[in-house]
């Protein structure tokens, strides 16, 4: 027995180490003050004292009994308990969020029960679990992946569904997209701020709520369910700037509130990759992992850098919002002015990474995409650049071809194993490519060029078989993808081109007065689903 | 009489100047007012309305019992402690009298209470619905889900033990078995096979479920259909969307009448889900056929559990006559708890009394933990049986047939699922449980005060 015991002391003291490490690593034995949290919170993690372990334990396994049993709706509430009992414990935090995101949102048929609680995992630690913690990029990075992976990949049969809601619901804030970001971002942070910058005007303002019956708070209110100014606020011509202002300002406001977003930090963001397109996942997947780049540590920096390229690199296959309609409509198209900060992000990963062989194959499908997109898309100059990087980064006989012969090889054999996305960049980039013709003068190439974007749409419609798949990453109508392409070369092409294009349009029987709005919602779409 | 309204009246006074009672009551008049709008459901208007009711009421419910457990068990003893009742007994006044003046007294107290905090949940539920901005389809699936009283059919169960004699005889006649095998041995392995057999429906089958006994007013009413399909396996993890075809039949109608069907459709397997049909297809014998095709794409098997249904779903009332029902259910466990209470009031001092009367709801916690444990597995095959393992079991079903079981008074799930609480069920609550385990209660507490030398008693 003594012996037993002299062995077992020393052995006590190493577990005892690691449990401890484990324990801090685990944010278990967290002493801090814990800022930002409300009166319920502090109230149970000073009151309940240690017991809070052991209610969080009863409360976690009560909750797995309640998924096992097929009963969701106490999930949110002990999800929400469960944080506000051990809220420096970030890894359950992300656990609930991702099972809500995750395994519970798949047993639903019905997509807009799926939305509902993919969004129930973002609020758990968008908005509560980074209350507690905030600037934790633990929290950053899984919040990054949920919008990454589940809303922008295609692995969910419901992926159109949350993408079509994300861009409506961001648009519903916006207003009008895109919205002018630096007046976004140097919107006044609050009241007194707001009242200064209108200046005079600041007594209109009040003039007009008052006979309304309103204060500003109330009208905030009131503008969140329907997001417009009274039409009879500041409606004089000389308060158009200063309606604006407010219009601004409580956008600026919400777009803080509920998304957590900053004007500021999206501003500087489109600065250093180019225009994102805030309407769709990849952006915010970015927003989030930029977020936690700024604290993050070795594996958690590499997972945040590694979800940065990976979002640009999304964002620049099918990262701009060309048509959004109804949910089997929305159509995105590559944003081909993000390339050269996806190429510069690469590049500064890998260097940090050399050994890593994951990020240089991805640096090397990036270059690839990037010189086919370029190149379908009329940009030949750039895509020859791009070719010469691949073949200087990846010499190899499989990049001694010329341009042309590569990016058209690469084309047949993408189309047929392509993502979604793809897809959709290489019949837009062989439709604009027919219309760019056509502007031209070029019916022959221009008739080739739209054979070519037919085909490519049917084998890869085609390819996808049931019709599951097709809802899950089936393209949108082939004439309305060529209707849209129509409307953005209208407005991007310099006037001769525009008028030959309107011309060859109107004589082959397409109504130009009826060309879709990219901000355009069906009113079939289905309702946004409000957080409760 | 007289004594006794005299003791309800001092007990009710009593209860009032209890610090313990007091905070208890107020906190459960704080959980009245609060939980109904602060908590989060899962942003559905069922949700919304089930997390709504499941919370207050629970919280309702442990509050109260707390606080009926404790002013029984302070209300007597603390008397005693004091030598009030010495003075009480002296006058023409039974320990009988006594001790049910006290217990009414509690359970006036806590069921008054009980009864005001339910009306308040329910107003409040109500307006929580009323002022809700959910779509319209939505509201009508709280209504026709939740705020409603459905009365639940469950399918005939086969005879799974004749089936198994009939194969074992088939068995023994073509000399499949060996000489010395144990009869009861094979015919349990064959019965666990057949149940086993009969949960699953392969790729391309189908199963016929038989509903009997169903009273259906008119023919117009719809009947909602529950049911969860697993996938292959119960495992969770492994759940993905299924194929499959339901068909209702009416075995009397005539043949272009005789079945309805819902046509192949996708379900995600591993949840719960509802479909409706309307009480025509039900025969005038009460009788109907539930059929489930299955035409899984990827030829895996359907499994149907027995506790997974499918189960019929009538509506037989509104939600405010199920919810004042399941107020009575309440009503009766409150009174059970104030016996308890008083009957270990009567005994002992008030913190042992206390004590006492925990131990003996910890006892029916674990009773129900112990009876639970899987000796057994899903087809009834015993797993593990070891003495102190069959020991245990039988002391814990002595102890569930004679303990009250406070789990048979949990309704909360009943009512959130608008599932209707049966005035039979009612009924055999204050019959087993209130008069046959509780009367014993209450026997043994007026016994022992009658008996107890209160002389001895020392003042503290």
């Amino acid at each position: 027995m003594p012996a037993a015991l002299i062995l077992l002391v020393p052995a006590i003291s190493a577990v005892q180490a690691r449990m401890n490490r484990i324990r801090d690593e685990a944010k278990l034995t967290e002493t801090d003050v814990l800022h930002n949290a409300p009166p319920m919170v502090a109230f149970t993690t000073v009151a309940l004292g240690s017991f809070r372990g052991l209610v969080a334990d009863y409360l976690w396994l009560y909750s797995r009994r309640m998924q096992d049993e097929g009963n969701y709706f106490e999930m949110v509430q002990l999800a929400s308990w469960i944080v506000k009992l051990q809220p420096r414990f970030t890894g359950a935090h992300a656990f609930l969020a991702w099972n809500m995101a995750y395994n519970i949102s798949v047993t639903f048929n019905d997509p807009a029960d799926r939305w509902r609680w993919v969004q129930r995992g973002i609020e758990l630690i968008r908005d509560e679990a980074l209350d507690y913690n905030p600037g934790d990029p633990e929290l950053f990075k899984e919040l990054g992946w949920i919008y990454q992976h589940k809303l922008g990949q295609e692995m969910d049969d419901a992926n159109r569904y949350y993408k079509f809601q994300l861009a409506r619901e961001m648009l519903t804030v916006f207003g009008t997209y895109p919205p002018d970001w630096e007046r976004w971002a140097a919107s006044p942070p609050d009241e007194a701020s707001l009242r200064h910058a209108l200046g005079p005007a600041a007594a209109a303002l009040d003039a007009g709520l008052a006979a309304k019956g309103l204060t500003l708070g109330e009208l905030e209110k009131q503008f969140r369910s329907q997001p417009a100014l009274p039409a009879d606020l500041l409606d004089a011509p000389q308060q158009a700037e200063a309606r604006a202002t407010v219009d601004v300002w409580l956008r600026v406001r919400w777009l803080r509130d509920r998304w957590k977003l900053d004007a500021g930090a999206i501003r500087d963001l489109n600065a250093r990759y180019g225009d994102l397109d805030w309407r769709l996942p990849e952006a915010h997947a970015l927003y989030w992992a930029t977020k936690g780049l700024e604290q993050a540590e070795d594996q958690t920096q590499l997972a945040c850098e590694r979800m940065v390229f990976q979002s640009l690199s999304n964002a620049f296959r099918g990262g701009r919002v060309v048509y959004l309609g109804n949910v089997g409509e929305l159509e995105v198209s590559p944003n081909t002015s993000v390339v050269d900060a996806v190429n510069e992000q690469y590049l500064a990963t890998q260097g940090k990474h050399e050994k890593n062989q994951s990020i240089r194959a991805g640096y090397e499908n990036f270059l690839i995409d990037a010189v086919v997109t370029l190149y379908t898309f009329g940009q030949e100059r750039k895509a020859a650049e791009y070719y010469g990087k691949l073949k200087e980064g990846f010499p190899g006989p499989k990049y001694r071809r010329a341009l042309d012969e590569f990016a058209l090889n690469e084309l047949a054999g993408d189309i047929a194993s392509a993502t979604f996305d793809q897809a959709h960049g290489i019949v837009q980039g062989y439709l604009f490519q027919t219309l760019y013709a056509l502007a031209l003068g070029e019916d022959d190439r221009a008739e080739a060029y739209d054979r070519i974007s037919r085909r490519c749409w049917d084998k890869y419609m085609d390819g996808l078989g049931s019709d599951r798949t097709r809802g899950r990453r089936g393209l949108p109508e082939f004439e309305q993808m060529k209707r849209t392409m129509l409307k953005r070369c209208l407005d991007a092409f310099p006037e001769p081109l525009k008028s030959r294009l309107r011309q060859a349009a109107q004589a082959s029987g397409i109504d130009l007065a009826n060309l879709p709005e990219e901000t355009t919602v069906s009113p079939d779409a289905p309702p946004i689903d409000r957080a409760p | 009489m007289r004594a006794l309204i005299a003791v309800i009246k001092q007990t009710l006074r009593a209860s009032l100047r209890s610090h313990v009672a007091l905070v208890l009551l107020l906190l459960n008049l704080l959980a009245v007012f609060s939980l109904p709008v602060v908590v989060t459901g899962d942003g559905t208007a069922v949700g919304d309305l089930q997390v709504a009711l499941i919370y207050s009421t629970r919280v309702v419910t442990v509050l109260l019992s707390l606080a009926a457990v404790w002013l029984g068990c302070a209300g007597l003893s603390r008397e005693i402690e004091a030598y009030n009742l010495h003075l009480v007994m002296t006058k023409p006044a039974h320990a009988w009298t006594v001790w049910l003046g006290k217990w009414l007294g509690v359970f006036l107290m806590t069921g008054g209470t009980f009864i005001l905090s339910c009306a308040l949940i329910q107003g409040l539920v109500a307006l929580r619905v009323n002022r809700s901005t959910f779509p319209a389809d939505q509201r009508d699936k709280a209504a026709n889900e939740v705020l409603v009283g459905r009365r639940v059919f469950r399918p005939a169960t086969p005879d799974f033990k004749g089936a198994a004699v009939a194969e074992y005889t088939r068995m023994k006649q073509a000399g499949n078995l060996e000489p010395e095998h144990r009869a009861e041995a094979v015919i349990s392995e064959l019965e666990r096979q057949i149940k086993a057999r009969s949960t699953e429906i392969p790729a391309g089958m189908a199963r016929t479920w038989r509903f009997t006994g169903l009273r259906v007013p008119d023919a117009d009413r719809l009947l909602y259909v529950r049911y969860r399909v697993h996938v292959n396996s119960t495992s969770q993890s492994q759940q993905r969307e299924t194929v499959g075809n339901w068909a209702v039949i009416n075995p009397d109608a005539p043949p272009e009448k005789r079945v309805a069907i819902s046509g192949m459709q996708r379900i995600m397997g591993g949840s719960f889900h509802e479909f409706a049909f309307l009480a025509e297809m039900v025969s005038p014998e009460g009788v109907v056929l539930l059929e489930y095709s299955n035409g899984d794409p990827q030829e895996a098997s359907a499994v149907f559990q027995v506790e997974d249904g499918p189960e019929l779903l009538l509506r037989v009332s509104g939600f405010a006559g199920n919810w004042w029902r399941g107020v009575a259910v309440g009503l009766l466990r409150l009174a059970l708890l104030a016996a308890l209470g008083c009957a270990a009031g009567a005994a002992f001092s008030a913190p042992v009394a206390v004590f006492v009367s925990l131990a003996y709801l910890l006892l029916g916690a674990v009773v129900d933990t112990e009876l639970g444990a899987p000796t057994r597995d899903a087809m009834g095959s015993i797993t593990a049986w070891t003495f102190t393992d069959a020991l245990t079991q039988v002391c814990a079903q002595a102890v569930d047939k004679t303990v009250v079981s406070f789990r048979a008074f949990d309704v909360s799930k009943a009512l959130t699922r608008g599932h209707v609480i049966e005035w039979a069920r009612l009924a055999r609550l204050l019959l087993f449980q209130v008069l046959l385990r509780g009367g014993p209660l209450i026997a043994l507490g007026i016994w022992v005060l009658s008996r107890r030398e209160l002389g001895k008693v020392i003042r503290r």
